[in-house]
């Protein structure tokens, strides 16, 4: 149990008035104990009560007609909350990434298939011809070089 | 709290959850539930009825923007009140008043009751409104965060960013300096009832 000293007692009366209610809620039911214990604490709160009669007259007022229009109007006049507005960003977004990723891969695969064939044509293809013409160049064949195209 | 359905009305914590879907009758509650409030708050902070109302609109605009941002640990209305303070306390830096970081101990100004009346009604509201105005800010808007918005110590330290001794200090000596200036309306110094 939560014990309060009359100095406490006297200092959260003077910060939150006489309403337990609004005392921190871990000190309220000791407060309460101890004005059973100490009925004299009862005049430290009527201290403090006609004040908080002053600030209980303090009232919140409607709000004024245009500016609640104003505030009406934010959801019209703002953009959408963010995974609304997300949404709609995202939507041609992705699609563009798709078509974008869709696109590197073919060309990829293309490139792939290329190298494959260019491997092939290697090994039994007319550019297999014309190495060696040119291997034939460089070892001064001349006559194999007035043959070429 | 009920609808007219007789269902459960939302708490203010599922009301932000569908703002964040973009739910425009969720974001009208909360305006109808917080408005009154945020825009006496901000009036209370910026001391100015058109920029009170473009603290407001802002903060509006921040919970139709920004609802993910919210941390269902603390209440809506802290999250709300915060935004609020942020904002006008900017605002007040823009102008050139350093009105948070005023020095603790400073006094209130002079008293501007008119002692010794018995006021009533609107006219003791606008006479309690003159005394907060002389308080220093950091006062005027713990006293104002706990008595009028009903807010908890723990809550009102979360939106002015102290701590909870540093609240009831605030606390004590705003309504020390109330005392004072308000003394001569008070019914007990003039032997009427309040």
């Amino acid at each position: 149990m939560t014990t309060l000293t009359e100095d406490r007692f006297r200092k959260l009366a003077e910060a939150y008035g006489s309403e337990l209610e609004r005392w921190p809620g871990a000190e309220r039911r000791a407060a309460r104990e101890l004005i059973l214990m100490r009925p004299e604490l009862r005049a430290v709160l009527r201290a403090e009560a006609e004040l908080d009669a002053w600030l209980d007259s303090a009232r919140v007022e409607p709000l004024p007609a245009s500016l609640l229009e104003r505030l009406e109007a934010v959801p019209q006049n703002a953009p959408q909350p963010f995974p609304w507005r997300a949404r709609s960003l995202l939507t041609p977004a992705v699609g563009w990434a798709f078509a974008a990723a869709f696109g590197l891969w073919l060309g990829a695969r293309a490139d792939a298939l290329d190298v494959d064939l260019g491997n092939e044509d290697t090994v039994e293809g007319s550019a297999g011809a014309d190495d060696a013409e040119l291997i034939e160049l460089a070892s001064g064949d001349l006559a194999a070089f007035e043959e070429l195209p | 709290m009920r609808t007219p359905q007789g269902d459960p009305a939302p708490d203010d914590a599922e009301l932000v959850g569908r703002v964040k879907t973009g739910d425009r009758a969720a974001y009208r509650e909360l305006l109808r539930r917080h408005g009154p409030g945020i825009h006496r708050y901000a009036e209370r902070l910026v001391r100015d009825p058109a920029e009170a109302e473009d603290v407001v609109q802002e903060t509006f605009l921040r919970l139709w923007l920004r609802a993910k941002d919210y941390d269902p640990v603390a209440r809506v209305t802290t999250w709300l009140f915060r935004i609020t303070h942020n904002l006008a306390v900017d605002r007040l830096r823009k102008r050139g008043r350093s009105a948070f970081t005023e020095d603790p101990d400073m006094e209130p100004g002079p008293i501007s009751v008119n002692p010794p009346a018995l006021l009533e009604g609107k006219q003791r509201a606008e006479a309690l409104t003159a005394a907060l105005d002389t308080l220093p800010p950091r006062q005027a808007s713990a006293l104002s965060l706990v008595h009028l918005h009903g807010m908890t110590g723990a809550e009102a330290a979360a939106v002015l960013e102290v701590s909870e001794e540093a609240l009831e200090s605030l606390l004590s000596r705003g309504r020390r300096a109330l005392k004072a200036q308000l003394a001569g309306s008070f019914a007990s110094d003039a032997g009427g009832t309040p």
